[in-house]
């Protein structure tokens, strides 16, 4: 009896212990994230993400295949970018955090946005996801677009640059059309760029829009929309429109350039000498805001793009060396930096070239003052007084095409802290024309980035159609609008 | 008829008179081993009659018998025992060895303890003698060689570096390769929380790195599903069984005091060059040590010769008046660098028959200065009887770890070895030491604000590195288990047990202000808890069917329930120097504080037997049902069945001999699982929240999750044979497996175009077949002298065969290598560029330099072809001697030390060509689709650094073979004689020595078994590997 009564003793232990997995559910509920967010939470996420990766220096497409490919920068030593070997990792990264940190937290934004019934944050979110897909696509050539961010589809299908473009446009008009009528709290905590102003957000919807259209102002008729955009008088007004994220004294939300190079200590990043040549050449006294006095002699020293294949660097012979060459000035290496996504003097020029070529009303004299109001605004971006270089002979226009020089060269000197936008306008424009660099893996400036790595092992029939489409997933093939 | 009756009376009589008058009684006892373990499963008969038992789990047994009855006791592989009962009624026995079978007993699953002979899978073990002489402070390294079929690697040889173990091959993809670890049967936590990487970090001791090795009676190895069935869920990648010593039967009261003092010295450093100093030119002069001088920015040695009778301005000059200082080299500027590490360790143990306690301590200060690691263990166990029927032991070990400072390893500005790589030649490191004494780097530096060192572009002092930017590890852990056996009959028992595993852990990182990684200065911490309890019943039941069959069934539940939680703060930027608390953070920094909890439960039930026949063919099976929390509702219910046979064919077929003593067939089929890299919270989305510098921002995981996801399984089948033969002087064993891992879970890597990064699926499949060989010969053997050799083989085939619809899996990298699997290719195959080459393979050059191939392709697997051990041991009268000798052949490592080493000038290999150029060995183009050899001169340094670099991986990328003598011991043991009229019964005093020589290497200037840390995805891949440590000492061994 007391053996049966044991037995039965430890089947029912047995049972207990095991008949107690009803509550696995309950134990497997995660106590350290939540289920639900308001929206809003996400938008300072894409923008930070967004500008760390448009900005990063060597993690990210503004300093080393930024920067560096524009010319604006060069380094005296570790250079193989510069020399037109990418880093492919950071290829890579720049990819996988566009498309997963700032296009589908900004998707996961419009949709939280939809539920809420917010239509003011719902446009934010489209914003920022046409302007990813901008950034991509002027990256990389046809891009996953129409397929994208799509948790059914695993190996979307790559669009074209036509397409894409198209679908970015309407997305940026969609915004703007919201944006007009719209409801809704931004809430300004979460809103790095414009502090919750929807009309902010209107203007930046258009600007980017307008753009937009200048890129691929080569491939198709734009003139119609600048003109009715122009016409809105929705566009971005002064300084203050500038689409820009305002980064914090201390990494890791300083601005990228500061970590890398101050924070980082990378010092061999320097200043490059067609910079300096074209600034000194024109009084410009911007530059000695761009560049630090060498530590030699206290002059203002770049070096040219290039050097370090067949030539060691650092070079003494050369003169390019730690100590002979200029560093970035001190402007540029504050944390606080502000990390731009769209300035106003960039619309500026963008309008003083599209009324160069014709496409919005203004002729050469409108051209001229959308030029000078440009400058003004870049000098007041570096906080230097513009009236001394404006009030030089020469700088007006002569013609047409000394108009087209004189726009891209200013446009291309104010995009000093903006490596990708700086080589993105030079492969637009052509200028200023650059001379490849110096013992480069390539003879020309690339036109693209390689395809992610990872392409290759996650998506690769489509990315060898895609590839087949540009003549190869080479850094030398050329963009639709270029 | 009258008489015929009679007869029955007189029978009928005498039988009744017995039954009324014969002194039968219950006898009860235990049965124990020579070292004091209870021994279950040992045969008692009364002799004569068929009136037979077993002793159950707790090497208890009752039977009834008469006084006057010889019992008889027997156990495979032990000296049979025959015992007349007497007045008591308890009768305790200890089985002795039987030196003439020289059957092994060996701990297998949940701690049973079986004859060798009668298992149907191979198990191996080690003794504890052998863990303490030549001792490691890492348990996980003194496997290393010892066993077939085990693969250890130790990570570095830095105080508390981590080692990984993998048994039989890689399982799972992403999930932890590493047995389970069951000490007194219960599982302890072998993770390691460093945060070692190739881009630099801590490594941290892996958990099983805490036992003391004094309190090791002896390791059992189960290398496969098989032997591990029993632990289902948890089996996946074998099981390492650890069973701590005990209180010794008989002995009344004995004391054991062990002494162990080691010093350690560099196994192997690189070859460096030392011709030419620091800089890129003819001429050098420090300035401010980043770029104001000539050469003096830079961290290469492509400068002016050395000892030829220049002086320039160095870095030391500012200590002697700013005048030029003669160049010369220092050849042994690294080892002088190091101190002769230091590794004391001390145990006492007090113990009667039934209760031992054992307090350990252990301190080692490592070559790397300033940095330490100190152990305490305070250990108990015994055994209680509460009666005649229930029994409880209980065994509890409280462990402290408390390091000061551990090193920095991997790309990091914090690892010193990263500058004597990317380094001056011509500085005598040591000098740097002095720093106190030293003025501070020049404003405007990277280094501004530390004291002096020779650069300030990329480095800093790195005694100052060492001694102010440390990191802290304490731990404070109990492992204890309490046992109740109730014994209900003479065949059958009961048992609970509780086990635990508990510790508290608490981390600290330090960057003084003007590090080269954090110029404002930096302070973590990381508190964690962790908790692991097990509860188990278990029923046994023993019954001998008849004279031949024997039959044991055993069922038993298990729950597993752990319970995690870490909390974590990090400043970025401190507001005053040197002080290191959470609320010195920086005016205008953003702290990063979380924390993270986690709970989980595992329950399970399970059931074993045996069933034998004629104590030569033996039958086991097991079954085992797990029910695991993490998993989805529908699918967290598994299976996990085993069976296995052995055939003892001597005694089968009756056709022992001299020459064969024993020999047996065995084999078995298993299957067993994983949860993989499956964590909590796994299946269902949820957003993150992250307080940033710009204030609360959510995020959206970059994972889909899914909620169909069931449990990895690891099916397999083994076949082995064992012999004995000539007196049992050879021994073999060999044993061929294949195993099949399935239904791996993998985040599966799709293009971040989707949204997410990855999507968790059971998709990859994975094989492991292999042979073990083991072979034991006793070459001499007198009464004064023996010469004994063991020697272990083991070759695995590992085969990733499928990755579902994925090309590959990468599990880590460092600069352009990956590390991957891939369909097709052994686990673990480094990816990365080659250079172009010609139709026969010559690389082609351009302009005198190689043309580097853009497409990642194979050049290279971290999988050895086979393993191997020799132990040779020789015992003259009291002296005795061993030798380890251990192998890993084939394998490839990737060595960024060489790629750096080489592009920065400091490696032996770029004196070539310095002064005359180099001509790169390949072929160019002839101008009409052809090759003619290549004929163009370039620099030396332009040469290596378009050949070495993270542009280009295939060029250091090595076999990573080698032959180590792992540990060599002499002893001497005092005589008896001598001992005589003292309370010692014994003393022993050794010579040991561990890691003494790489006896054949392929890889150029580093240990090949390397890791950044046992995680996966960091094996394989080197950059500033501490070096190993080769100690020498002795140890004392007193026995009262």
């Amino acid at each position: 009896m007391k053996k049966i009564k044991l037995i039965l003793c430890t089947f029912i232990t047995l049972s207990v212990i095991t008949g107690c997995t009803k509550d696995f559910e309950e134990l497997n509920t995660d106590p350290n994230n939540s289920p639900a967010i308001p929206a809003h939470l996400l938008l300072g996420t894409t923008q930070r993400v967004y500008m760390n990766v448009m900005h990063g220096v060597l993690g990210g497409a503004g300093g080393d295949m930024g920067a560096m490919w524009a010319q604006l920068w060069s380094k005296v030593q570790y250079n193989s970018e510069e020399r037109y070997e990418p880093r492919r990792g950071v290829i890579d990264n720049i990819w996988t955090s566009t498309y997963s940190g700032v296009i589908s937290e900004a998707n996961a934004m419009e949709n939280l946005a939809i539920a809420e019934g917010n239509t003011n944050l719902q446009a934010v979110a489209i914003i920022m996801q046409a302007t990813g897909y901008q950034f991509l696509t002027d990256l990389y050539g046809p891009i996953p677009f129409t397929e994208a961010i799509n948790p059914a589809i695993l190996k979307p299908v790559y669009d074209d640059e036509a397409t894409v473009y198209e679908g970015i446009i309407a997305m940026y008009t969609n915004a703007a059309n919201m944006l007009a009528s719209g409801s809704g709290e931004i809430v300004s905590s979460s809103d790095l760029f414009y502090g919750g102003d929807a009309a902010k957000w209107r203007k930046l919807a258009n600007s980017l829009k307008f753009r937009a259209l200048m890129r691929i102002s080569s491939t198709r008729s734009v003139g119609g929309e600048l003109q009715a955009l122009v016409n809105s008088g929705n566009l971005m007004t002064s300084n203050a429109d500038n689409a820009q994220v305002n980064y914090t004294a201390s990494q890791p939300d300083a601005n990228p350039i500061y970590e890398t190079i101050s924070y980082g200590s990378r010092l061999e990043y320097k200043i490059n000498s067609l910079l300096v040549d074209m600034m000194t050449a024109s009084n410009d006294n911007r530059l000695a805001v761009y560049a630090a006095p060498a530590e030699t002699d206290g002059a203002l020293r770049g070096k040219p793009a290039g050097y370090g294949d067949q030539t060691p660097l650092p070079n003494e012979a050369l003169g390019y060396t730690y100590s002979n060459i200029s560093g970035l000035g001190d402007f540029y290496l504050n944390p606080e930096l502000p990390g731009v996504l769209m300035s106003y003097y960039e619309l500026k020029f963008l309008m003083a070239e599209a009324t160069n070529e014709g496409l919005i009303s203004g002729g050469l004299s409108g051209a001229q003052a959308h030029y000078f109001d440009g400058i003004a605004a870049s000098f007041e971006f570096n906080g230097v007084s513009s009236a001394a270089f404006t009030a030089q002979l020469g700088l007006g226009f002569a013609n047409q095409n000394d108009a087209r020089q004189k726009i891209g060269e200013q446009k291309w000197v104010s995009l000093f802290a903006q490596g990708f936008e700086a080589w993105t306008e030079v492969r637009r424009t052509n200028v200023p024309n650059l001379v490849p660099a110096a013992e480069g893996d390539i003879n020309e400036v690339p036109s693209r980035y390689y395809y992610p790595t990872t392409e290759v092992s996650f998506n690769q029939d489509n990315y060898t159609a895609a590839a087949a489409t540009i003549g190869g997933d080479l850094l030398t093939s050329p963009l639709f609008w270029q | 008829m009258k008489t015929k009756f009679s007869g029955i009376l007189t029978l009928l009589l005498a039988f009744v008179v017995q039954l009324t008058f014969a002194q039968e009684k219950t006898i009860s006892g235990t049965i124990s081993d020579e070292s004091g373990l209870p021994l279950p499963g040992v045969n008692i008969i009364v002799k004569g009659t068929t009136n037979g038992t077993q002793s159950d789990f707790d090497g208890k047994y009752t039977i009834k018998a008469n006084a006057g009855d010889v019992l008889s006791f027997t156990y495979i592989g032990l000296k049979a025992q025959e015992v007349t009962v007497g007045a008591s009624n308890s009768i305790n026995v200890t089985m002795l060895e039987d030196a003439s079978v020289l059957d092994e007993v060996v701990v297998t699953a949940l701690g049973i303890k079986r004859s060798e002979k009668a298992i149907g899978y191979s198990v191996q073990s080690i003794k504890g003698e052998g863990l303490t002489e030549a001792r490691e402070s890492n348990i996980s390294n003194a496997i290393s060689g010892k066993v077939a079929g085990v693969q250890v690697t130790g990570t570095s040889g830095s105080v508390g570096a981590s080692s990984r173990i993998v048994l039989r091959g890689n399982s799972s993809i992403t999930g932890n390769n590493e047995p389970l670890y069951v000490v007194d049967g219960v599982p302890v936590d072998n993770r390691s929380f460093g945060g070692a990487g190739s881009g630099g970090g801590v490594d941290l001791p892996n958990g099983a790195a805490d036992i003391n090795p004094d309190d090791i009676e002896s390791i059992s190895v189960l290398k496969g599903p098989n032997a591990a069935a029993l632990y289902g869920l948890r089996a996946g990648n074998g099981v390492i069984v650890i069973t701590t010593k005990r209180g010794t039967a008989g002995k009344k009261f004995a004391i054991s005091v062990n002494t162990n003092l080691t010093f350690s010295n560099p196994l192997l450093l690189p070859n460096y060059q030392n011709s030419y100093g620091q800089g890129g030119s003819n001429y050098f002069e420090f300035v401010n040590g980043a770029g104001a001088g000539v050469g003096d920015g830079v961290d290469e040695s492509w400068g002016p010769p050395l000892d030829v009778g220049l002086e320039f301005i160095q870095w030391n000059s500012q200590l002697n008046g700013g005048n030029p200082l003669p160049w010369r080299s220092y050849p042994d500027n690294v080892r002088d660098f190091l101190d002769t590490g230091v590794n004391i360790s001390n145990n006492v143990s007090l113990s009667t028959d039934k209760i031992r306690l054992s307090i350990g301590n252990s301190e080692e200060k490592g070559m790397v200065p300033f940095t330490e690691l100190k152990k305490t263990t305070i250990g108990f166990n015994g055994t209680l009887d509460l009666g005649d029927r229930l029994t409880a032991t209980f065994s509890g070990t409280y462990f402290n770890v408390d390091s000061g400072n551990l090193p920095i390893s991997g790309y990091n500005n914090e690892n010193p070895f990263q500058q004597f790589i990317w380094s001056a030649r011509n500085v005598n490191f040591a000098d740097l030491r002095d720093w106190r004494n030293f003025p501070l780097a020049n404003v405007g530096t990277a280094a501004e604000g530390t004291p002096l060192n020779w650069n300030h572009n990329f480095q800093n002092n790195p005694y100052w590195i060492l001694e102010t930017n440390t990191n802290t590890l304490e731990k404070d852990r109990l492992i204890g288990n309490i046992d109740l056996a109730y014994q209900v009959n003479d065949w059958m028992s009961v048992s609970a047990k509780v086990g635990t595993d508990f510790y508290n852990q608490f981390e600290t990182n330090r960057q003084a202000k003007g590090s080269n990684n954090a110029p404002d200065g930096s302070y973590g911490q990381v508190q964690r808890r962790f908790e692991e309890i097990n509860s188990s019943v278990l029923i046994s039941i023993n019954k001998d069917i008849n004279e031949d069959f024997s039959f044991s069934f055993n069922a038993g539940a298990n729950q597993m329930k752990r319970n995690y939680n870490s909390t974590n703060g990090f400043l970025p930027a401190l507001e005053l120097p040197n002080l290191y608390n959470l609320s010195n953070l920086q005016t205008g920094a953003t702290a990063t504080v979380g924390n993270y909890k986690s709970s989980q439960e595992i329950n399970s039930v399970y059931a074993y037997g045996q069933i034998a026949y004629k104590n030569f063919f033996f039958i086991d099976f097991t079954g085992r049902n797990d029910w695991a929390s993490i998993l989805p509702v529908q699918n967290n219910s598994f299976f996990y069945p085993s069976v296995s046979g052995s055939l003892v064919l001597t005694d089968a077929l009756d056709i022992r001999s001299d020459a064969l003593n024993f020999l047996k067939i065995r084999g078995g089929w298993s299957k067993v699982g994983s949860t993989g890299a499956l964590s909590e919270y796994r299946l269902t989305p949820t957003f993150g929240l992250g307080n940033t510098g710009f204030g609360n921002q959510a995020s959206v995981p970059n994972t889909q999750w899914n909620p169909n996801l069931k449990a990895e399984s690891v099916t397999g089948v083994e076949f082995g044979i064992d012999g004995k033969f000539f007196q049992n002087r050879l021994r073999l064993g060999a044993t061929y497996y294949n195993q099949k891992s399935e239904d791996l879970i993998v985040p599966i890597g799709v293009t971040a175009a989707t949204g997410f990064t990855n999507v968790w699926d059971n998709i990859a499949n994975m094989t492991n077949k292999g042979f073990e060989v083991q072979l034991g010969g006793t070459v001499i053997e007198t009464e004064d002298f023996s010469f004994d050799i063991d020697l272990n083989w083991a070759k695995n085939e590992n085969t990733v065969t499928s990755l579902g619809e994925l090309d590959t899996y990468i599990l880590g990298g460092q600069w352009g290598v990956n590390l991957e699997a891939r369909p097709g290719q052994p686990y673990g195959v480094l990816v990365g560029r080659d250079f172009e080459r010609d139709p026969s393979g010559h690389v082609i050059y351009e302009n005198g330099l190689p043309v580097i191939d853009q497409t990642y392709k194979v050049l290279g697997d971290i999988a050895p072809d086979w393993t191997g051990g020799a132990n040779f041991s020789i015992r003259y009268k009291n002296f005795d001697f061993s030798a380890l000798v251990d192998a890993k052949i084939g394998g490839d490592v990737h060595s960024m030390t060489y790629a750096w080493g080489r592009y920065a000038g400091t490696l032996e290999e770029t004196l070539i060509g310095r002064e005359t150029g180099v001509v790169g060995n390949g072929v160019m183009s002839d101008g009409n689709g052809g090759y003619v050899a290549n004929n163009v001169v370039v620099p030396a340094n332009v040469f290596n650094q378009a050949s070495y670099s993270n542009d280009v991986e295939s060029s250091a990328i090595f076999d990573a073979s080698y032959v180590k003598l792992r540990q060599m011991t002499i002893g001497y043991s005092l005589p008896k004689r001598f001992l005589k009229n003292t309370p010692i019964d014994g003393l022993k005093f050794s010579i040991v020595g561990r890691n003494l020589a790489i006896l054949y290497k392929k890889a150029p200037h580093i240990d090949p078994e390397t890791g950044f840390s046992s995680a996966n995805g960091n094996q394989g891949q080197e950059f500033g590997q501490y070096p190993s440590a080769r100690n020498i000492g002795f140890n004392v061994n007193l026995k009262f």
